[in-house]
């Protein structure tokens, strides 16, 4: 049964394999007679006209920097608005309201006015991947504050009040306790966005047009084609592109090993 | 004891100074850079984000502002202004080759319109862009030389002479001009297309057009705008156009129309736009049902996988359960354009030729893309509850089939409300996965469209209709597009504020058997 269940969770992954060690000629066949590397595989690096490392490199950039900020960000609001005594059910209601109106129904909005940005500053415009991560930022704030508000309504309270009556600044309370407090949740957060973001589609297409400022999803989705089917290259890059989700996977399960 | 003493809120005062005067400095260079692009706007939103950023952090008090500012711009600036932006849009004909005013329409008409005349001065040209422009689709500037060996640079109904840091070719020809980057000879011949478009006016009745991508000519406009009467009149053929509806109209009721339109509001006409046509209402009521449905079915069925995995994986002796977790978690982590394009590789090609195995295919994606959150939050529901129940029923007789059904399957429900709304509308604008497996097709030939030949397919949501609309047709409405994405937030925004109304805050479990 539950051998089934794996199974199931991982065929994309065994589709991929298959279709990347796949030869060409065989391609879209019954009979893949032909098993190996096949010469599309080894073309995935150093093709000009196919800039995979340059994707990859704007993907890792834009997710990166977007989950570093969003996290950033979610903690300071939390921290803000437990000092001025929100709770975190407010916070709840709050956030989710936000999340009516999710990023994907505002993208037109935000396609146009990061185009209006960019005629006066380009490197805040479309086609550069630090647009992509302020958007990004934008997009996953509420969910972080969200989830940040709740582990944070889970810590005692007490000792915020002990350290405030010796005299700490708000600063030295944020660093010591609220910061270390939350240090394991700031590593989810800042793992479950940035493979959310590392993944996300529709803002990238949007805001990215030029070959070589893509982020995978786009220039993947792109190599893909309408009705080409997926070539073992593809197919091979889409796998390498798996790699950082499942590195955040690795690090999540150990570490909830080591403190269970 | 309470200590009254005096605390640096963020270091020394000094540093906190320096940092305000770094701050409203940036802020002083952007509004310049603002400024000479002419974004009034952005300069006034610059201020006060920068006033509200002084006022927070220039005092040792509002210390839980301090925290809260960033997050508040950033939720106000790249949150709630896009949905506002797209709302406002849905009420207007916004779209990219409409002109703000009918004044810069005007312009754009009669600039359009220069032509050369017998004898016109030409000019060397040198392509360029202003700097920190894409090279590839920037907008093009011209830098002339003319007949006197002058550098000359047309823009902003003048032509200003350049004396400053220009270099120059050999030829005599511009090479160099600060603020600008010149196009190769390659970048210039990609851009070659954009040539026959490029020219400025100099004046009332003059301008400069591009001859080809090396030369430049005098030329005079031929149509000319008269604001106070809002005409538009062609001084070759005499014809007059009068403004209507966002457009110029010719007069003679020829029904010729110039172009570019502009942008005017059309209060509800877009949305009388989606009932009023007959086959257009069914055709978008069939993707009304069809989102709603795939959202209903892709949210049971994922919670259905998640809680009977959760369920087999919390059996007791069960072996490996974290290797299995792990494994299970898998979909959870994969990109998500990954999964899309295995799923469209597994089934090709028959499946999407029909609109049933096209849902079908889509609807197994969604449960595959779904279950593991399901599986994460049915596993903590189920360590939430307290051993001695299942205990206790099991000491009054129960099975295991009734502990089952009577306990722990209407725990998981409870548990799990909250989160199924939220899967719910999750899926209901689950634009990826739709968009990159079938692209919203199969589209029939003879059915209904949106305009601009941006058709309407069996598995369309309302977001992969709105995106095409939108961003994949060659001269797409906004404010249509626009339309479809607020009648999207409208039906989301339904959902939350049921769940907003109904949900009990999910840090306050009052659930009988959970522990605490």
């Amino acid at each position: 049964m539950a051998v089934v269940a794996v199974g199931w969770a991982v065929l994309p992954i065994i589709v991929l394999v298959v279709i990347a060690m796949t030869s060409p000629a065989d391609n879209g066949t019954t009979d893949p007679s032909y098993l190996g590397i096949s010469p599309d595989v080894a073309s995935l690096f150093g093709d000009p006209q196919w800039p995979y490392l340059r994707w990859y490199l704007n993907s890792l950039l834009a997710a990166g920097t977007g989950a570093a900020l969003v996290t950033i960000l979610g903690v300071a609001a939390v921290y803000g608005l437990s000092v001025r005594g929100v709770r975190s059910g407010a916070v709840g209601s709050m956030t989710l309201l936000l999340q009516a109106f999710p990023p994907i129904l505002a993208v037109l909005g935000i396609y146009l006015t990061v185009a209006k940005v960019g005629t006066a500053i380009p490197q805040v415009g479309p086609n550069s991947w630090l647009a992509l991560a302020l958007v990004y930022v934008g997009a996953g704030l509420s969910w972080v504050v969200w989830h940040l508000s709740r582990r944070l309504a889970a810590v005692p309270g007490e000792i915020v009040d002990a350290a405030r009556l010796d005299g700490a600044g708000h600063v030295r309370i944020f660093v010591t306790f609220t910061l270390r407090h939350l240090a394991p949740a700031l590593g989810t957060v800042f793992g479950v966005v940035f493979v959310v973001l590392f993944g996300e589609f529709l803002l990238a297409s949007v805001l990215l047009r030029e070959p070589d400022r893509l982020t995978l999803a786009v220039g993947l989705a792109q190599a893909a084609g309408d009705d080409v089917g997926l070539t073992a290259r593809v197919a091979a890059g889409a796998l390498v592109a798996c790699l950082p989700g499942l590195l955040v996977l690795a690090v999540g399960i150990r570490r909830r090993a080591g403190t269970a | 004891m309470i200590v009254a003493r005096v605390q640096p809120s963020l270091g020394p005062p000094a540093i906190r100074w320096v940092a305000i005067v770094v701050l409203v400095g940036a802020a002083f260079w952007l509004s310049t850079v603002l400024a000479a692009h002419g974004l009034g706007l952005g300069i006034a939103l610059v201020a006060m984000a920068t006033m509200a950023a002084v006022l927070v952090y220039g005092t040792s008090r509002a210390v839980s502002l301090k925290y809260l500012v960033p997050a508040v711009l950033v939720t106000l600036g790249l949150q709630v202004w896009p949905i506002v932006f797209t709302a406002g849009m849905s009420f207007t004909n916004y779209g990219p080759s409409k002109a703000l005013t009918q004044a810069s329409a005007a312009e754009q008409i009669t600039t359009d319109s220069l032509r050369p005349v017998a004898g016109s001065i030409r000019y060397e040209m040198t392509l360029a862009v202003p700097s920190g422009q894409s090279r590839r689709s920037g907008p093009l500037v011209m830098l002339l030389v003319d007949p006197a060996e002058r550098a000359l640079l047309p823009a902003d109904g003048r032509v200003t002479e350049l004396t400053d840091g220009v270099e120059r070719a050999p030829s005599g020809r511009i090479s160099a001009v600060p603020g600008y980057d010149v196009l190769t000879v390659d970048e210039r011949e990609s851009r070659a297309g954009d040539v026959p478009r490029l020219s400025v006016l100099t004046g009332d009745r003059t301008g400069i057009r591009a001859l080809n991508p090396y030369e430049a000519v005098d030329a005079v406009p031929t149509k000319r705008y008269s604001a106070a009467t809002s005409t538009v009149t062609d001084t070759i053929t005499g014809e007059q156009y009068r403004a209507r509806d966002g457009r110029f109209v010719a007069v003679d009721g020829s029904g010729a129309t110039l172009s570019p339109d502009w942008l005017e509001g059309v209060g509800l006409n877009n949305f009388a736009g989606l009932i009023s046509d007959p086959p257009l209402r069914s055709a978008i009521l069939a993707v009304l049902a069809w989102n709603l449905g795939f959202a209903a079915l892709a949210t049971v069925g994922a919670f259905l996988l998640g809680a009977f995995l959760a369920l087999v994986l919390d059996a007791p002796g069960m072996a490996g359960r974290t290797a299995y977790r792990a494994a299970l978690l898998i979909p959870w982590v994969l990109p998500v354009f990954t999964a899309a394009l295995a799923w469209r590789a597994l089934f090709r090609p028959g499946w999407f030729d029909t609109p049933a195995g096209a849902r079908i295919v889509l609807l197994l994606a969604a449960w595959w893309i779904g279950f593991p959150v399901m599986l994460v939050v049915c596993s903590r529901a189920l360590r939430r509850l307290r051993p001695e129940i299942a205990d206790a029923v099991r000491l009054d007789g129960a099975t295991a089939v009734q502990e089952l059904t009577r306990v722990r399957i209407p725990f998981l429900l409870t548990s799990a409300g909250p989160l199924l709304v939220g899967a719910f509308a999750w899926y209901f604008n689950q634009f990826p996965l739709v968009y990159l497996i079938t692209g919203g097709g199969p589209f029939d030939p003879g059915a209904a469209d949106l305009g601009d030949g941006a058709g309407i397919g069996a598995t369309d949501l309302l977001v992969t209709m709105a995106y095409r609309a939108a961003f994949s047709v060659p001269a797409p409405s906004y404010g249509f597009a626009a339309t479809i994405y607020v009648v999207a937030m409208v039906l989301t925004a339904l959902v939350v504020g049921f769940a907003l109304l109904t949900q009990r805050p999910a840090d306050e479990p009052d659930d009988r058997w959970a522990r605490r």
